[in-house]
């Protein structure tokens, strides 16, 4: 596994990079983060779709303006900052509600080979995963895939260690019962 | 700390271990990155094309200002008061405007008769030189 401290020195050193060679360094940056911001972006927006075109626009910006990032404490944080708060302005955009759906279809996956097995089990934790409110997904996310402290959750999302604590806790009760409730339907089945 | 408690921490700990397994599952579209990277290249081109396009505006405008002031008569003198086309009516005219014993609105409306007169004497003078 990638240590987080190690990952996030390395997208300062393609931050540098990208202000110093400006567009030619982006697809370093893009390699290191895509699928990384996707997937939070796709907590969020609950669409692949839109959580793509969130990162493209970030990216983008990121790439016209580097000193941005370079400038920041943590440009990793900054980064998923930035993809959060073009999704939330994506979401204002389109007027809507973000639904409240298990369903998959609009996801790319990867399914290696040695883990075919395990793809019931990866189906079952995003669908629940999706039925979560917004910003406990988004915590989820943030703690268990990017390994990031409380307070350094409270730092993007804008909120206290303590909420951030807080909304982890009941995403945690929900996907519990969620998971060993499809567990149980898959196995009695 | 109770046996339930226990329990949970254990429960919270296997969907932590489920949960982090699927982290890799979702994954970017193998289009996005040839998006990304030409969105930022447009972009880029646009900048620059409007940064030339700027600097190319100012030295036009600075060509211009520079080329009006040195030749125009009007523009080109140090003050307006020497010039012909600051008449000593209207000069007149101000001074009494600016004079507290006059009676208030005939001053003013003579100064706004001279100030019409030397727009009319302007005009004429543009268009000549034009």
């Amino acid at each position: 596994m990638v240590d987080p401290s190690c990952f996030a020195h390395r997208v300062r050193e393609c931050t540098e990079q990208l202000a110093v060679h400006g567009v030619a360094a982006l697809g370093s940056l893009f390699d290191l983060t895509s699928h990384r911001l996707v997937r939070f972006a796709v907590a969020v927006t609950r669409n692949q779709h839109d959580a793509e075109d969130c990162v493209q626009t970030v990216l983008v910006r990121v790439a016209g303006r580097p000193q941005l990032l370079a400038a920041a404490d943590s440009p990793w944080a900054y980064l998923l900052r930035m993809v959060r708060n073009e999704a939330l302005a994506l979401a204002r955009r389109k007027l809507r509600r973000v639904a409240s759906t298990g369903d998959l279809t609009d996801l790319v996956t990867l399914r290696r080979v040695d883990e075919l097995e395990q793809e019931e089990t990866f189906r079952a934790v995003w669908s629940a995963l999706r039925t979560l409110p917004p910003e406990q997904a988004e915590v989820v996310v943030l703690k268990i895939w990017e390994e990031m402290t409380f307070a350094e959750i409270g730092g993007i999302l804008e909120t206290s260690p303590h909420t951030a604590a807080s909304r982890y806790q009941y995403a945690m009760q929900k996907l519990a019962r969620k998971l060993s409730k499809q567990y149980r339907e898959t196995h009695v089945d | 700390m109770s046996t339930n408690s226990f329990h949970w921490d254990d429960a919270i700990d296997d969907v932590e271990a489920i949960v982090r397994s699927a982290g890799h599952y979702v994954r970017a579209s193998d289009d996005l990155r040839p998006r990304v990277l030409e969105m930022a290249s447009v972009q880029r081109g646009e900048e620059w094309a409007q940064r030339c396009i700027r600097r190319v505006a100012l030295v036009v405008i600075l060509l211009a200002t520079f080329t009006t002031v040195g030749r125009h008569p009007l523009l080109s003198s140090g003050t307006t008061t020497g010039h012909p086309l600051f008449s000593a009516e209207l000069e007149q005219s101000l001074t009494r405007a600016a004079m507290p014993n006059v009676g208030a609105s005939q001053s003013s409306w003579s100064a706004v008769e001279a100030l019409t007169n030397l727009r009319e004497r302007q005009a004429e003078a543009l268009r000549l030189t034009f």
